[in-house]
Order: C-alpha cells, then structure tokens, then sequence
C-alpha cells in the first residue's frame, strides 16, 4: 500500500516539475579530449578526493572493478559497477560526454538512469575540467574484466525511469558557483565539502523520498548501518566544540586525541580519500565546515527515556570489556598501544542508540595509518547477543557517560 | 651502551635482495630495552614484537595472536603493559621498554618469579612471561590487588594450559611479600 | 592427544581388497608412518606372535640403558636425557626425577637433556595418549638404579672391598665400615667402562626410600628459565643467517594454487623470495599443505609480504563442506541402524517394551588446540643431511616424515625437541616441519623458519572431530535402566590417513562408548559412518570428550526421568566394586593396555565419583540459580569424576564458582603436576563447554583467531577448582594424567544447569542458549 503512495507522490511531484522546468536541458555533443599527463595526475588526485575506490571495490577486489554490495533495506541491494576501462564489463566505451552525463545528471550511456546511491547530486557541483580529468586518470587504469551482481531492487524501486522525476526535484544540476564574499580557501573547502568529498550525503538526514533535507544539513544521519554523526557547528550536537587542530587531524588521519578514532565508512573515507589530501585542502575543508549551520540534536546524544542500565548488567559488561577490549583501550579508555585505540570523547561512546559501538563491536574496523594498519577485530561470532549487549552498555557507561540500554534482540537485529 | 645493528642477526640481505622498494625504511628507531639503548633501521610500523624478537634477540616475549588478544606478547611500555604484537615500533621511539628478561630487575618483578615458582604456576609456560608482566603492572599499580582487580588485571592474558587458579594465587603471594616496590 | 593409530574400521576393509597396513603403504612411499602408528591390536589379530601391551606395543618399545640417558660430569653434574617431549605436563622434571631418585641424585645437581627425534636409541617418543610416565616409570628406574650400581661396582673396586658394603646416599659413594666416601663424577668415567648391569640383577628402592617419586620435593626443571623468559620454545629458535618464512595455504583441504602474483609482496622491504609449495594428493596424512611460501628476513616481512599475495585457488572437491548442513547429515547418520561394536542381550527388543523410553542427540562440534605457541619449525639442509628444530610431541615421526619429503635418510634428519608452548595433540602432527625442510630446500639450504600465525593455526588444524551422539534408553516401571542404544556419528582420525576410512575404529568407540561397565542388560553400541573433509586428529582425551559428554549427560537424563539423585544412579549403574575384564564387555582395545593388569576397577570408579561428591557437598540445599552437575568418566587407565557448581542467573549467563574434581591415576610420581593437569583439564573442558566451536563454510573454517575462536580466560574460569587425589600405593599399575580429567567437565557442567535451571544443553558449545531461552525455570 504504501509503495503505490511513494509512487503517486513521485509522479504528481515529477509532473509539476515538469510543467516548471524545460526539458531540453541536455548539452551538445562535444568531442572527447586527449589528456595530457598533468591532467591524469590531477585526476588522481580528484578521484582520491572524491573517495572513488570506496564504494567501486569489493572486499579483497581488485580496486575499482566494483562489485561491492549495498544493501538499502526494504528497497533492495545495489552493487557497485566496474569503473575500469574495460570495454565489456567497464567504461572502457564511454566518452567524454557519457561520463559528464553520470557525474553530473546522473544518467549513463542509453539513457539508463543511475540511483543517487552513486552522489550525482554532489558530483553535478564539480567543474567539467575536473569531471573530466577524473575520466582521464581512471582511463589510465589498467581494465580490469569483472561483472558485478545485478541489482536487486525491490518494486517500485526497479522502475530506474521514475528517477526522472527525482532528478528533476533533487538534483540541481549545477556547476559550483564561488562565493566571492567568501574567501579561496572556504570556497575551495565548500567545492571539496559538498562536492567532491560529497560529505552531505551521508551526513545530511533524507527525507521519504531518499533526497537530502536541506533544512537539516549535516545533522547527523543513518547510513549503511552506521550513524554518520552530526558535523553542524553545533557546539554540542556537532563540531562546534572542536578545535581546527583536532578537526584537521581527525580528517588527515581519522583519529583527534579529544574524540576518538573513525571506523566503519568514516574510516574508510580517512583511508581512501582524506588521507590523500594537501594540507591547504583539509584545513579548506576545516574552514567551510565551521561556518555549517549549527543544528542542535539533542536526543541523539542525551540519556533516553528509559531506566538506567541495571547494576547487574554493568557488572557483567564490565567483566567482557577487561577481557576482550582493556588488552587495547585500557579499563579507563585511554588506548594502551596506539593513539588510534583511545575512546575518550569519542561520539560513538555517548550516542543513545549505540549504533555505531555496537558496529564497531560485532563487525571491527580497521584504520590504515602512518603507523601501520590499527585493527580491530569483530566480536559476533563468538559472543552472544546479551553479552555483547552487556559489554556495550559498559562501555557507553563507563567511558562515555552515557545510559545506553540494548536488549539482546536488538544486538540480533544488528548482527 | 648504545646497541648497533651489526649485533643482532640481521643478516646484510635485508635491503639488497628487495629489487623494488615502496616505502622508504625510517632510519633509528632510538628506545630503551630493559635499561640499554637500541637503535634499529626498521619500518616504523613493523611491531615491537618482533623488533624485540626478531632483530634484537630477546625471544622470552612470545607470539600469540597477533592481535592483540591473548597477552602473550605483553610487555611494559614507560612502566605501562603493552601488547607489543601491536605496538608499532615508530611510536616507542625515545620511550623506555621493559621485558620479561629484565622484569626480574625490579622488586616487584623477582617477587612475581619467585611466587611463580614457588606455587609452580607454569605449565607449558609459554603464556607465562606475558602473565608476569601484566602482574608486575598490577602490582606497581596496587599493592594488594583484590579479586576484582586481578581479574580486570588480568583476564586480557589467555593461558591454554588453564594455570588461572595458580596465577592468581601468586600474585596473592607476591603481593604479601612486597609493600610499595619494597619487600617485606 | 594421540593415542592410538590408524583403527581402520573393520567393513570398510572387507569392502577393500586392502588392509589398513596396505592402504598406508600404498599411500605412496609412506612407509615410514607405519612406524610411528601404532599397530599392536593388528599385529595380534594377524596372528604374528602372542599379543603386545603398555611400552611394547610402541614403535621402538622401552629403552632402559643408563649410557643412553644418563651422563657424569667430573664436577658431579648429572646429566639425564629425557626422550618424551615437554607440553606443560612436566615430563622433563617428573620422568628425570624418577631416575635421580633411583640414582640417589641430588636434584640440585640434576641437569635435563632433551633427546632428538631418534626412537632406535631411546625407545618410543611420540608423546601421546598419556603414556608418558605409565610406560617409562620403570624404565627410568631401571635407568637410574643400573647407574647407581655400575658407580658402586666402580668405588668397590677402587676401594678394594666388597660389592655389597658400598651403598649411595645424596650424590655420593659410601662405604660406611671405612667412611670413605667419593662424589658421582670422581667415579663417572670407570664406571661407564663397566658392563650395564642385567635387568633382572637391579634392586630398585623400596617406595619407602624415594625421595622425590611422590613428593613435592623437585621443583621444575624449565621454571626458572620460564620465568625469566630464557625458556626456549620451538619459536625462539635462532642463529644467524636465520630466514623467516610464513606461507598462504589452501583454504579448503584438498585445494591448490592455481596461479598468483607475488610482485606486490617482493616489494616488502626484507621480503626475499616467494615460493609456491606443491599440495600433494589426499589423504591428508602428515603433508604439508602446500600454497605460496614468503622467505624474509624477519617474520613481520614474511607476514606482510603474504597479506599482499594474490592467489587464484582450486578448492578441490571438499568445498562444499558446510558445518550447518553437514550437522544434519550427522543426524541422519545417527538415526540410521549402522556397525554394531558392541550388543549385549537384545536392546532393540527392550528398547520397545520399556516402561519409559528417553531418546537425545547430542551434538559436539569441532575444537581447535589453539595451543597458545602456533606451530613452528626451523629446519637447515646440508647437502644430503638436514637438521631441524621443532615443538613437536612426535619427533621421530617428525624426523621419518620430514626425510621422506627431502627424498633423504631417516638417519641423515636429525629433529631436535624445543620445549612446546602447548600441545593438546596439535603437535603430533608434524606437517609443519616438513614445510622448513623444504623451504630451506628452496633456500639452497639456507635455514628457515616457519612460523604459523594464529589464523594459520585455527584454519588448518587437524581437528576434533565434529559427532553427533544418539542415546536411546529405557527403563522399566521401577525407574530401573533395561535397555541402552549409543549410536555415534563421527569422523574417524583414520580419514586423515585413508580416504576409505568412513567409521570410527577401536580406539575411538572403545573410548567412554562400548567400555561403559554399566549394569544394564541389553547394551548396544553402533558407530554410523560419516564423510570427513578436513584434517582430523587427536585433541587431548581424543573421543572421550564426545562420548563421554553424550553418556554422562544421558545417565543424567536417566536418571532425571527415573525421578533419581543422578549421582546414586549412576553408582547403580556401575553396580558393586569389582574387577571387569574390558574385552567381557567387547572391548578389545583397552588403550592397547593388558586387560589383565589393567581391568576396570569398579571400585576405583565409584571411590572417585563418591570422593568428588563428598567434597562437593552434594545433596546440600543450594541458593536459587545454583546447581551441582556430576560426570564420571574412565579413559587412559585412570578414573575421573568431577562435581561442577554453577550460577545462572535469570538472564541465562553461567558462572562456575567450583568444580571438584576426584582424580584416581594410581600411585602419583609428581603429584603437583598430577593435580596441575587436572586443574588445566578443568579449565580445558569448560572452554569447549561453553565457547569452543570450529565450523566450515565452503570448505572454509570460519573462526580466524581469539575473537571469534574463543577460549576461556581467567574471569571466565571456576572460581576454585579443587583436585582430589586418590592415594594409591606403587603396587597399583600407573595411569594416564594429562587426558583423563578433560572429559568428565561439559557433561558435569551441563548437568549442573539442569540442574540449576530444568534446561537440559544437549548442544555444545553451549555459548548463548541459556540467555535465548530466557529466565531459569525452577
């Protein structure tokens, strides 16, 4: 029932859009450009920046041959395509044009039109000397033959025309425009922010229709399971409180001595992307996040409703965590080893639904550093739902002050 | 006494014989191991484990899990305890590292030995050196440990033989016989 | 841990033209394993001679000449070579101190040689099936009494006086009529000239004249080195020029490479070379398993430059094994009538008529020995000779097997034992030594290492088996047991050996299955035939652990159903103190032990499970959530009953606050390490109660490390555990230590939440199942 009123909203929005908008927005045709050297180095540094090899690998794949699985819940699962050069699995065929279609507008060769699970809608933001020096570095890369799964998208969800309409209601389809009251370097941390780092799209709340609400940007989000958490300048709720140092390092390196290590998607953003970036980049990005608007989001991170975790229960967490998590982060959450282990004033330790510690400890994470590679291993498999339940609640206890209470049902609802 | 590398058995081959090298080697890596000082050319992120183990010879610190899980590899780190599987070397650089070769250097520690072997703790004992240094850290920290603390002390150190009753009644022993670093 | 060889099931060999000796013969030039398996029941059964029991049934059998395993400094240093390998059981102090004593050694001038792989000189060494000290006590004696008399004769006759005036008291030669006195090592060298005195001439000491057999005099031989981290383990074998090696291996067994790409691992700063390791054919037997070796110059380098391997496989025909859908094969397996072993009176019959009938299936996963040192090895090749270093417990089989795989002389390999940083069984499969053979090989004979990580050693174990264990019973209108049908369903350890071998042999079913003396008429032991796809091998108490787990909890439920104390049941089932020949109830094995000398002592086996109960307090009202479960169990020759005390609280998490255990071995020669392994057993079977399971996944093992292959740590283990020796005098034969406590804790722990909750595990581990099924219902 409710699948047919998504698409009646879908449809009716579309149409008034229509009759708002011209239809014959599409560019002419323009030849494809040969790269030079400078571009495909730019281009790689581009694709770093825009976090490509994320999303468009498998585990243990080979980089960009996609394949990687997301699995979007009641709508289905999508898998990543093969972004190498190769002719038959790949994008070895598509031209200058075809590839500014995707980035841009979401569309790819035979008018296929792409789900926003792949950002368009931040990528539309970047220049087309950018978009194509992008093309050009992936170009450069040798083709690799694989064919990723084919989606499983659930009805209404498989009818890939109805996003027409989206697009037309979501996705502006405009080049960045600078602020010239603003400075270069905000300028180029917004291009950096909402484009290619595409930032917002974990981190921005989406409304029914799977499009990013503006009037709540950067509010903190679920994504993939995990909460991308609020980075508003909201002293509480977001990053106003940090520091530009703690900022900078936690981008450049995924981990601020005052909040913690990333993990999960944030993590992996630090490996595949950040990391990569110069220092006049990551302290552009620091500039334009502090002038985010500041959006409070109390619940998240204050004591819920519920009664406070029974004695009993933090007793037996408290007797998991000094076996299986002091050997690395200490009773007191300091981090023995490494910097990286270190909880103290992680977010992750005072969120109310413990979303991502209980991630983080049924699956583990893994962190590359200067320092080598900081694992964690995932402890699913051999501890029950209520022991893990009863260590989470320590932890958030403990470490993070925070009454977090989970039943067993709800570890086994996350497994 | 400053360590050199020609003594430990690094053989000449380490640098040649890779054709095609990614990462530069960060040249000294300077620390302190049981009161002398080492310096290594050694990856930075190459685990003290087998820094300790493999280049400087000290093989009473034992390999585990790799991971962090057992204790086996613990070590104190600035009179910490560390799992020195992983502890990358980079990040002990000046620091002062203590061993299971040099624990027994320490009141506390040759009170720990003796109650070992007193109560005969070990049974394959290749767990032990690992229980002795998280006992050492836990005794500089609390005298007289209760039980709670000695399993919060130690529940991070997995013994396969199962000698738990008799590690814990050791460090009962040794705590006895030692008040404040000195014995009784 | 190993402790019996190949007992190839006896359809399968009348389904093949082949004997189980000609399976292993044929399995290419394996000849060699023969020897290190032993063969007695077959031998006998063939007719070559009457039967072989104890030490003589082992390759290589007992060796008692003092040249061979005792040497005298001029200083007086004793120097006794001990030949069993050292896991933690003690051996090196317990079997070196049985010949000081008879020596009149003083202990603190014993020194301990470990012996190489080498069974022509020192007898058998493969350290297994708790043999250790049952088998070479009075070979050790003999050892240190013999030397004592040759440095006798040695003084008499410096001295001139008669042989019987001279007499040996605390390292020292007397000859009391004159005072005169000389120190061991004044005497050594005319002494080792003299003839070894013949066996039957030795006068050994009375048991009242030990000074250390006993006692708790002899403090360890290795405890000062451990404790001080000097203790060298198989993985502190160093030298210079060493090189390290780790090695990617099939994932699946059976698999090989098909192709890889070492060019991002060449590029590890220290990594050397890459070496692809050929899989050899199934079965598994003691190969290595092949894969892509990485040679550098430490082990970090190797571990980081195998991460960066790239490998395509061909599992091979084993990668469909999944554990969830292999359980319920197992299932079928075990409801299915199969090889009967053992069948007194008629059970199906009484089966039927009962007035009660109780069925369970029980369900045992894989365990892995995750001993906490891995396995390593280091091995050199020189030319036609190669010299290795290894934990293992099985040196000459090490040093046969090895050989075989360099194409060399066993004489020409020499294997030297390190100390092993655990054992449990894992290290009687050398597979791994071979490996350093033949990198160093590959290596023109440069020395390596090989050092398997912990992933390496939950992945490719040679595991206990996984079973599913029927019970079937009944009992008529009195409560009284009638009827009793045990079917297992498991891999048999002959499958690492022959790919024909389907059904458990002797060794197996003859371990707490048929050898069950229990009073009950119409006994039916059948053992159902199940498919292995991975390496199986021995785990400390070997099939006890299943069986006794499965028959322990079933005489429990028998009794729950019978609406009887378990205890008293299951001290009605043994019935009254009695000498039971093993082969009266079909067993023909015996642990390969003399029936006569070693007959099931009923009253031993009810004295230890009265003692256990006694000192738990059994019968005594306990708080709500609390409960005593008891488990008794008789396997290599000694008697086992455990009491365990558990908690559970209403959210189902257990605690163990005490478990008491009875320990009956015979007379004890080093009692605090008789208690030690009991206490180590303890905390081995509450680990595989509650946490230890090894699945598959498409051939693949699904456990990696202690994260997700979970042992028991200190805040997990009982509380207290309390071992109860029964005393014995040195007129009873001696029995196995370092197995027999294992066995009796799940079911003794498992009984106990039934009995402090009504929920019966018939599931192991137990892990989550008392929290799924929410609060305690009693």
């Amino acid at each position: 029932m409710r699948r047919w009123i998504w698409i009646l909203i879908v449809v009716l929005s579309g149409a008034t859009a229509v009759g708002l908008r011209s239809l014959g927005a599409a560019d002419a045709q323009q030849p494809d450009v040969v790269p030079s050297a400078d571009t495909v180095a730019r281009g790689e540094y581009l694709v770093h920046a825009a976090d490509c090899v994320s999303c468009h690998t498998a585990a243990g794949g080979q980089p960009f041959a996609g394949g990687r699985e997301f699995d979007l819940g009641r709508m289905g699962k999508l898998y990543a395509p093969n972004i190498t050069p190769d002719k038959g699995t790949g994008i070895g065929n598509w031209s200058d044009d075809d590839f500014r279609a995707a980035m841009q507008r979401g569309i790819a060769p035979g008018g296929v039109h792409l789900y926003p699970a792949f950002p368009y809608p931040s990528f539309t933001l970047l220049t087309d000397a950018d978009v194509l020096a992008i093309k050009a570095y992936l170009f450069s890369l040798p083709p690799v033959h694989a064919v990723a799964p084919a989606n499983a998208m659930r009805f209404p969800f498989n009818y890939r025309f109805l996003m027409t309409f989206w697009n037309l209601l979501f996705n502006s389809d405009k080049r960045f425009a600078p602020d010239p009251a603003q400075s270069p370097a905000w300028n180029r941390g917004k291009y950096l922010v909402e484009g290619l780092g595409h930032c917002s799209e974990c981190h921005t709340p989406r409304n029914l229709l799977q499009a990013r609400k503006g009037s709540e940007a950067y509010a903190g989000a679920l994504a993939q399971g995990w909460y991308a958490f609020n980075i508003s300048s909201d002293t509480q709720s977001g990053i106003g409180g940090w520091s530009d140092a703690d900022l900078r390092a936690y981008l450049a390196t995924g981990h601020a001595a005052a909040h913690g290590s990333a993990s999960g998607p944030m993590a992996e953003v630090v490996e595949g992307s950040l990391a990569y970036l110069i220092p006049q980049d990551l302290d552009a990005m620091v500039a334009y996040l502090r002038t985010l608007k500041p959006i409070a989001t109390p619940g998240e991170y204050t004591a819920s409703s519920a009664a406070p975790v029974a004695a009993a229960d933090l007793d037996y967490g408290a007797s998991l965590y000094v076996g299986i998590c002091a050997n690395c982060h200490r009773s007191d959450g300091s981090g023995a080893q490494t910097p990286y282990q270190s909880l103290q004033g992680a977010a992750a330790l005072h969120e109310a639904g413990a979303i991502n510690l209980t991630q983080v400890v049924l699956h583990g994470s893994r962190l590359a550093t200067s320092d080598g590679v900081v694992r964690m291993p995932g402890f699913a498999a051999a501890y029950n739902n209520d022991e893990l339940a009863a260590v989470i609640e320590y932890a958030a206890h403990q470490l993070g002050h925070a009454n977090v209470t989970l039943t067993a049902e709800e570890i086994a609802a996350r497994r | 006494m400053a360590l050199r590398v020609g003594l430990f058995a690094q053989p000449p081959t380490h640098r040649a014989e890779s054709s095609v090298r990614t990462e530069e080697v960060a040249l000294g890596q300077q620390f302190s191991v049981n009161g002398k000082s080492v310096t290594l050319d050694v990856p930075p992120d190459m685990p003290l484990l087998w820094v300790l183990r493999d280049l400087a010879g000290l093989t009473g610190t034992k390999f585990g899990c790799g991971m962090g899980l057992c204790g086996a590899c613990t070590v104190h780190l600035d009179g910490q305890p560390v799992r020195s599987c992983i502890t990358p070397v980079g990040l002990v650089q000046g620091r002062s590292i203590t061993t299971i070769e040099g624990i027994g250097s320490d009141t506390i520690g040759q009170a720990l030995q003796h109650a070992w072997r007193a109560l005969a703790v070990p049974q394959c004992g290749y767990c032990q050196a690992g229980q002795i240094m998280a006992a050492a850290a836990l005794l500089r920290q609390k005298a007289q440990p209760t039980d709670t603390d000695i399993d919060t002390a130690m529940s991070g150190n997995i013994c396969r033989c199962g000698t738990y009753t008799r590690i814990r009644a050791a460090i009962k022993r040794a705590s006895s016989t030692v008040v404040d670093g000195t014995p009784l | 841990m190993k402790s019996s060889g190949v007992d190839a099931d006896a359809a399968d060999r009348a389904a093949s033209p082949l004997s189980r000796r000609a399976v292993l013969k044929g399995a290419g030039a394996f000849t060699g394993l023969v020897l290190c398996l032993r063969t007695s029941g077959v031998i006998a059964a063939e007719g070559h001679g009457p039967p072989k029991y104890g030490v003589d049934a082992t390759p290589g059998g007992a060796v008692d000449d003092p040249l061979v395993f005792i040497a005298i400094d001029p200083d007086s240093t004793v120097h006794i070579t001990v030949h069993r390998s050292e896991m933690g059981q003690g051996i090196r102090t317990s079997l070196a101190m049985v010949a000081a004593d008879e020596l009149e050694a003083d202990w603190s001038h014993v020194r301990v040689v470990q012996a190489p792989g080498d069974q022509a000189r020192y007898g058998n060494q493969d350290t297994d099936g708790s043999q250790s000290m049952r088998h070479y006590y009075e070979p050790m004696r003999r050892v240190g009494a013999a030397a004592r008399s040759m440095l006798e004769a040695a003084a008499a006759a410096r001295w001139q006086v008669p042989l019987h005036e001279v007499g040996t008291r605390n390292h020292e030669i007397v000859h009391e009529r004159s005072g005169r006195k000389l120190p061991f090592g004044a005497l050594a060298r005319e002494a080792a000239r003299l003839k070894v005195p013949d066996r039957a001439t030795l006068k050994l000491k009375d048991p009242s004249e030990f000074r250390y057999i006993g006692k708790e005099s002899a403090p360890q031989a290795d405890g000062a080195d451990i404790v001080s981290g000097r203790a060298l383990y198989g993985i502190d074998t160093t030298f210079e020029g060493l090189l390290y090696a780790v090695i990617a291996r099939p994932p699946v067994l059976g698999g090989k490479v098909v192709g890889f790409d070492a060019s991002q691992a060449l590029k590890v700063p220290g990594v050397i070379r890459v070496i692809p390791l050929a899989s050899t054919p199934l079965p598994a037997l003691f190969n290595p398993l092949g894969g892509v070796a990485v040679v550098a110059t430490n082990t970090w380098a190797a571990m980081q430059g195998r991460d960066r391997l790239a490998i395509q496989w061909d599992d091979g025909p084993n990668a469909h094994y999944d554990s969830a859908q292999y359980k319920s094969e197992l299932e079928q397996a075990a409801r299915t009538p199969a090889k009967v072993v053992r069948d007194d009176g008629n059970a199906l019959t009484a089966l039927a008529s009962g007035a009660q009938r109780v069925v369970a299936e029980y369900y045992i996963p894989h365990i892995a020995h995750a001993s906490l040192e891995p396995p390593i090895a280091v091995a050199k090749v020189s030319g036609e000779k190669c010299e290795a270093w290894a934990c293992v417990q099985d040196p000459q089989g090490a040093r046969e097997n090895l050989a075989q795989h360099l194409g060399l002389k066993a004489e020409d390999v020499t294997v030297n034992v390190t100390l092993l940083g655990g054992g449990f069984g894992r290290k009687s499969m050398h597979d791994f030594v071979a490996e350093a053979g033949l990198l160093s090989k590959a290596m023109d004979g440069r020395p390596v290492k090989v050092t398997w990580t912990r992933e390496d050693d939950i992945r490719h174990d040679y595991y206990q088996t996984v079973s599913v264990e029927r019970l079937e019973g009944a009992l008529d209108s009195s409560g009284k047991p009638v009827a009793w049908l045990h079917r297992s369903a498991a891999q048999p350890i002959a499958a690492t050996f022959s790919l024909k071998a389907k059904t458990q042999g002797k060794s197996e079913y003859c371990s707490s299955a048929v050898n069950l003396p229990y009073q009950i008429p119409n006994f039916r032991v059948e053992v159902a035939p199940a498919d292995t796809h991975c390496r199986i091998g021995w785990f400390r108490s070997v099939s006890n652990v299943p069986h006794a787990f499965a028959t322990q909890s079933f005489v429990a439920e028998l009794a729950a159903a019978a609406k009887r104390d378990p205890k008293e049941f299951l001290l009605e089932l043994l019935g009254p103190p009695r000498r039971l020949d093993p082969r009266t109830i079909s067993d023909q094995w015996n642990y390969d032990e003399s029936p006569i000398v070693y007959p099931i002592d009923i009253g031993r086996y009810r004295h230890v499970i009265e003692v256990a109960a006694h000192e738990a307090g059994w019968g005594c009202t306990l708080p709500r959530g609390h409960g005593l479960g008891i488990a008794a169990s008789y396997s290599f020759m000694s008697y086992a009953a455990a009491v365990v005390e558990v908690v559970v609280d209403d959210k189902g998490r257990v605690s163990i606050p005490r478990v008491d255990l009875a320990f009956d071995c015979g007379p004890q020669v080093n009692p605090d390490r008789v208690r030690a392994q009991c206490e180590g057993a303890c905390v081995m079977g509450v680990a595989l109660a509650m946490s230890g399971e090894i699945t598959f996944t498409r051939g693949r093992v699904d456990q990696s490390n202690f994260h997700d292959y979970r042992l028991t740590r200190m805040n997990e283990a009982p509380r207290e555990i309390r071992i109860h020796l029964i005393p014995q005098g040195f007129d009873v034969p001696l029995g196995g230590v370092g197995e027999p406590g294992t066995p009796p804790i799940a079911p003794a722990l498992c009984n106990a939440i039934f009995a402090a909750t009504g929920k019966r595990i018939r599931r192991l581990p137990i892990r989550g199942q008392l929290a799924e099924a929410g609060a305690i219902s009693t």
